[in-house]
């Protein structure tokens, strides 16, 4: 009844306007929803978790490596859980784990190892072809210091067999 | 009963303008309410500092950093630590360098007639101390501290000797 009133009384013109307030309600409303829902997704797809993880029980396991006085090869089979998921760079001290195909920098978790500075370990990159395929990370300490070596599906991984 | 003014055109737009603000405030508060609420439920970081800092200790007791190393078969004999060494570690190795800088240790062994101290990051570990010992441990920025004591053998002189060492290492929430 005084919706009709208020109608009566602003005319056409005043009508336009509630039109065009409500509409922006809407519009401020729909607005608000997308948000929340492209949050949610955001959350849902999130691997930073994964990505944390990965770059530093790498870290460890290299730094243990270091640390050990004798030989040591160690396969560490947590990256074959994520086979075509992340890329992989090993240099200058850091574990950089990113997203696959998206550079070095971008979004990325980084942690870092102890190297010796005589003999550091070599630069390790995985990514494209190399990321699909990889199976596991050989961890190889001898008197030339820490090496890691990543190995394909089916590649002859000896000392990591069974 | 409504003015007439309010029901004019402008009036009206003037009117829901100043309310749309309103909403719009409340709304995007509430939105970020939301999303703050939640956040604190996830998960995206995982606290290593306690393995980071036995590693390093592992690193300093077991490595060629302070154990001795045969010359001649490259064998380093865990748990001997070379007296010979210089007591600045940095140039040994390297764990976060420059503004990745989290973690420092200092190993100390009761030599007799003086006690020899060997340090990774010194100014770093002292300043670190200073701190966790004023209390900041908590938080972002936040000094954690592990100590741990052990009796080894200092090789000093080609002679070896019984020493009791300590080792602390401190770690900074970055």
């Amino acid at each position: 009844m005084k919706k009709r009133k208020l109608r009566k009384n602003i005319g056409k013109k005043g009508a336009s306007t509630v039109t065009i307030v409500r509409a922006f309600g809407i519009a401020m409303a729909a607005f608000i929803i997308v948000v929340l829902i492209q949050y949610w997704r955001d959350i849902k797809n999130d691997t930073f978790l994964e990505k944390n993880y990965l770059a530093r029980d790498i870290s460890l396991l290299i730094t243990t490596a270091y640390a050990s006085p004798g030989d040591l090869t160690y396969c560490y089979y947590g990256v074959g859980n994520y086979k075509g998921k992340f890329d992989y760079l090993i240099e200058n001290s850091k574990v950089t784990v990113v997203d696959s195909g998206l550079p070095f920098i971008e979004g990325g978790a980084i942690y870092y190892y102890a190297d010796s500075k005589a003999s550091p370990v070599q630069r390790v990159e995985i990514s494209g072809k190399d990321s699909e395929n990889l199976a596991v990370l050989q961890i190889v300490k001898n008197n030339n210091g820490v090496k890691v070596l990543h190995k394909k599906v089916g590649e002859d991984a000896k000392p990591c067999e069974p | 009963m409504p003015s007439r003014v309010n029901h004019k055109k402008s009036g009206i737009f003037a009117f829901e303008a100043v309310m749309w603000i309103v909403r719009s405030l409340i709304l995007v508060f509430i939105l970020l309410s939301i999303m703050f609420v939640t956040s604190a439920f996830f998960v995206r970081n995982i606290d290593t500092k306690l393995a980071d800092s036995y590693t390093l200790m592992n690193v300093m007791y077991y490595s060629d950093s302070l154990a001795l190393k045969d010359p001649g078969t490259g064998r380093v004999y865990p748990g001997v630590f070379d007296a010979s060494k210089s007591g600045v570690l940095d140039d040994s190795f390297s764990y976060g360098e420059g503004d990745d800088a989290f973690i420092a240790s200092k190993a100390t062994a009761a030599l007799m007639p003086s006690p020899k101290e060997y340090y990774y990051r010194k100014v770093t570990f002292n300043d670190w101390n200073i701190l966790y010992i004023a209390g900041l441990t908590e938080g972002r920025g936040g000094i954690k501290k592990v100590s741990a004591a052990k009796k080894l053998l200092v090789y000093n002189s080609g002679k070896k000797t019984g020493a009791d060492t300590k080792l602390e290492v401190v770690t900074k929430d970055v």
